[in-house]
């Protein structure tokens, strides 16, 4: 593994060079919000900035993408098209957390079983540069909590710590490694990375919320019924913030369009939030209340994907705690239902 | 429209709703009268203009349409005796909602024919085909695929 | 505002004891800093959660709709000898009183299902506004003491006054009052410029259309349709949303921009004579639509064209359950004579 050092003002530069080269998705002002955007050749991208208020997995797990594309013919309906091919992608801005998210969709839409071809091509076009929370942005980061850390490296491919005058670039994977020659930069000694551990050390000391997480898996494995899930969901509005800003959560609703005789078969962002959403065609609705699905929301996450996966799906963002219209707090239930 | 389209002579493409008993008799009658007008416009036939949907004049804009008329029985001859004046506040509030958003006045437009009234049907029909074609091809609120 | 908020809590624990109303529905501390979130109070003990301050941003009506609703979908399903009542108390202010009232009026609960506690309002803290304060840094510690807020980020501490952090519809309410309580917990002196509430709105309108076209596709270009913008509205209250209707199928979610544009055009248009301008739905936007710019439209429309004010009486129904003969006809089109 290759580690360099880069100085800090020549960052931003680098990556809006390579936006002419390649597609680039990076952090970006818009109006009072950070969002991650495309970037146009030789924009900049901000790279001091909290977090992105929206997750990066829309980037490999678009909001909407087109499967397939149909046209009417004499014969029928036809084929038409195949959905455009990923571009090779740099994601740059990740915070750990979200570089994290993408290891647990890998888990789900690249299993040995099923495989996504969709979210798999995108996944192995796009290189992820990371940079490290050398302070934890929100105190409603929890991600110690959950496995993660303000430093970690799992998922991505480019780390980068702010060493206070230059970055530590840390080439981890094949594909990090192929961005050598754009990043350049001076080799980093030891001193560097000692500097990295005293950060990460300190960091980690800096989240201010944590969450029972680990310990609630048996508590729900025995409680899918209990009073709890009675007065849970009371004030939810059974809107999608939390779950359409989250960066793991993956569920999606395919779906037919068609304008005259030419149509596409796309898939769109669903939630477990929407009462639409386990609705069947009879009328019937298994998860009738937004008690069902509050229950189905904090158990995919906390027990079954543990349960399929060995592994808790959020990375303790928090966004949804910030953005939740009526302050539904996933760490105040976490820390309720280990209560239990 | 794709470019394919626009380079041919582009001709407006107008949806009408029209109520049953005055605007589409007023039709019927231009047609037996033999009064030419524009073929530009598709009529669909709806009981009332109170039974139109706002939705219908968005979704023909969203699916194509360059401009939508509606129109109905004159005030106080709705054969549904109300139909029309309750139709009148819906569209009073959307056609000024659609021009607050910046959409063309000329796209979304009203307007009262009755059974008898053949040669202004016609002469609706020539207004509003004029206007539209004025306007140009729709781009606003279009459905791209 | 202590004082209120002590009065509430009385008068919600008195209800609660005497069993006049199953809940009340009010506010409570939020987790993160300035907030309040709605809570739903079901003994007296729990009264003393309730809480009345400018960090009471959403409208109750919506949670008093569908606890009713829901009370009443599942008394169908119980014999009539055993069907019981359900009464619902709700803290309310200006705003949240006329949702109640269009509620009443449009017959989804009748006045003996609830019981309005009037609260007096100021204005209610403005998210955006906030954050800009903060200079878009989050907000770690806050606090509200003699019309100061102040703010603790991580480059350090910032104040400004309550009344510059408002937002921007209560600036312009002429509600501080609910227009129907059960209960009153006291007054205030209005702090609203009422009389400039249009004034953004004949700004809109005196922009080219093409501006205000380009203004309405950034906006709508931001929304990602997670609707928490309907599911917060107390005017939006069908069972099945046309948006989410298949048969016909309405609107797509999909990618054009279309469908979006008009899911919103759509939504916001059922609001004629139906918004209070309560702020809600801007307020829970996630992505920071500006969705007020376009819904105070309505309320002008609705106010120069029916002289309706939504949900100011509860004889008058909503403007486009109705008509007069006189209504304006000036945007009929007439074609020329001979054209």
């Amino acid at each position: 593994m290759e580690k360099r050092l880069i100085k800090k003002e020549t960052l931003a530069g680098i990556v809006g060079e390579l936006a002419g080269k390649m597609r680039v998705c990076a952090p970006m002002k818009a109006e009072d919000q950070v969002l991650f955007r495309i970037l146009e050749a030789g924009e900049k991208p901000l790279v001091d900035f909290a977090n992105t208020k929206n997750a990066p997995k829309n980037f490999l797990f678009p909001r909407t993408e087109t499967l397939l594309k149909f046209t009417r013919t004499g014969k029928g309906m036809v084929r038409a098209g195949e959905p455009e091919e990923g571009e090779k992608t740099l994601l740059f801005g990740v915070r750990p957390c979200d570089a994290r998210s993408f290891t647990l969709l890998d888990m789900l839409f690249d299993q040995e079983k099923y495989k996504d071809p969709y979210y798999i091509d995108k996944r192995a076009k796009t290189t992820i540069v990371a940079i490290a929370c050398v302070h934890p942005p929100y105190t409603t980061c929890f991600c110690t909590s959950v496995g993660g850390s303000p430093v970690d490296s799992v998922g991505v491919d480019l780390l980068l710590t702010d060493l206070g005058n230059e970055y530590l670039a840390e080439f981890l994977t094949p594909k990090g490694e192929e961005l050598l020659a754009a990043f350049g930069g001076s080799p980093a000694g030891a001193e560097a990375e000692k500097a990295k551990e005293g950060i990460a050390a300190r960091a980690a000391g800096e989240i201010a919320s944590h969450i029972p997480a680990h310990e609630i898996k048996p508590i729900l494995d025995t409680h899918f019924e209990d009073p709890f899930w009675n007065t849970l969901h009371q004030k939810c509005l059974a809107c999608g913030t939390c779950t359409y800003l989250c960066p793991t959560c993956h569920c999606f609703d395919i779906s037919d369009e068609v304008k005259r005789d030419d149509g596409i078969r796309i898939r769109n962002w669903d939630s477990c939030m929407f009462p639409m959403f386990t609705k069947e065609t009879s009328g019937h609705n298994p998860r009738s209340s937004q008690k069902e699905r509050w229950r189905q929301r904090v158990m995919h996450k906390f027990r079954y994907y543990p349960d399929n996966f060995n592994a808790i799906a959020c990375v303790g963002c928090g966004r949804c705690v910030m953005a939740c219209p009526v302050n539904l707090d996933i760490r105040k239930i976490v820390t309720d239902i280990a209560k239990i | 429209m794709t470019d394919k389209e626009s380079a041919k002579e582009w001709e407006p493409k107008i949806v009408a709703i029209v109520c049953n008993w005055c605007t589409y008799a007023g039709a019927d009658l231009a047609g037996i009268s033999r009064i030419q007008y524009p073929p530009n416009v598709r009529i669909i036939r709806v009981p009332c203009t109170g039974r139109i949907n706002p939705f219908y004049i968005l979704r023909a804009l969203q699916e194509g349409a360059d401009g939508v008329l509606v129109s109905g029985c004159h005030p106080g001859e709705c054969h549904y005796i109300t139909g029309n004046l309750t139709a009148r506040r819906k569209f009073a509030a959307l056609k000024s909602f659609l021009g607050y958003i910046g959409l063309e006045g000329d796209r979304t437009l009203f307007t009262w024919v009755s059974a008898s009234e053949g040669d202004r049907f016609a002469q609706v029909i020539r207004g509003v085909t004029d206007a539209v074609r004025a306007l140009g091809p729709a781009r606003k609120l279009v459905k791209r695929m | 505002m202590e004082n209120v908020e002590k009065k509430l809590r009385e008068e919600a624990k008195g209800l609660l004891a005497e069993k006049k109303v199953d809940v009340v529905v009010g506010y409570e501390k939020g987790t993160l800093p300035l907030t309040a979130t709605p809570c739903f109070i079901t003994t007296p003990e729990e009264a003393d959660r309730l809480v009345w301050n400018p960090f009471c941003v959403l409208n109750l009506a919506k949670f008093v709709h569908d606890l009713l609703d829901q009370h009443h979908e599942a008394q169908k399903r119980v014999k009539p000898e055993a069907r019981r009542k359900k009464v619902v108390g709700v803290v309310a202010r200006g705003c949240t009183s006329r949702s109640l009232v269009i509620q009443l009026q449009e017959k989804q609960y009748g006045k003996d299902e609830i019981v309005i506690l009037g609260v007096p309002c100021g204005g209610y803290l403005d998210g955006k506004k906030l954050a800009a304060l903060a200079g878009g840094e989050e907000v770690r510690e806050g606090a509200l003491s003699e019309g100061k807020i102040v703010v603790k980020t991580v480059s350090g501490e910032r104040q400004a006054a309550l009344k510059d952090l408002l937002a921007d519809n209560c600036l312009v309410c002429h509600f501080n009052q609910p227009v129907i309580a059960d209960i009153q917990t006291g007054e205030v002196a209005p702090v609203a410029e009422a009389e400039k509430e249009y004034d953004p709105v004949t700004a809109f309108e005196n922009l080219p259309p093409e501006a205000r076209w380009a203004y309405f596709e950034k906006e709508m270009a931001k929304c990602i349709r997670c609707t928490a913008c309907r599911n917060v509205c107390p005017s939006c209250y069908c069972r099945i949303c046309f948006a989410e209707q298949s048969q016909p199928r309405w609107v797509d979610i999909g990618a054009d921009a279309s469908d979006t544009q008009l899911f919103q055009l759509m939504r916001m248009y059922h609001m004629v004579g139906r918004c209070v301008d309560c702020g809600s739905c801007t307020a829970v936007c996630p992505m920071g639509v500006d969705l007020r710019k376009f819904l105070k439209k309505l309320d002008k429309d609705a106010f120069e064209m029916f002289g309706h004010r939504a949900g100011v009486s509860l004889e008058e129904p909503a403007p486009l359950g109705a008509y007069r003969e006189t209504d304006g006809e000036e945007f009929i089109f007439e074609p020329k004579a001979g054209g």
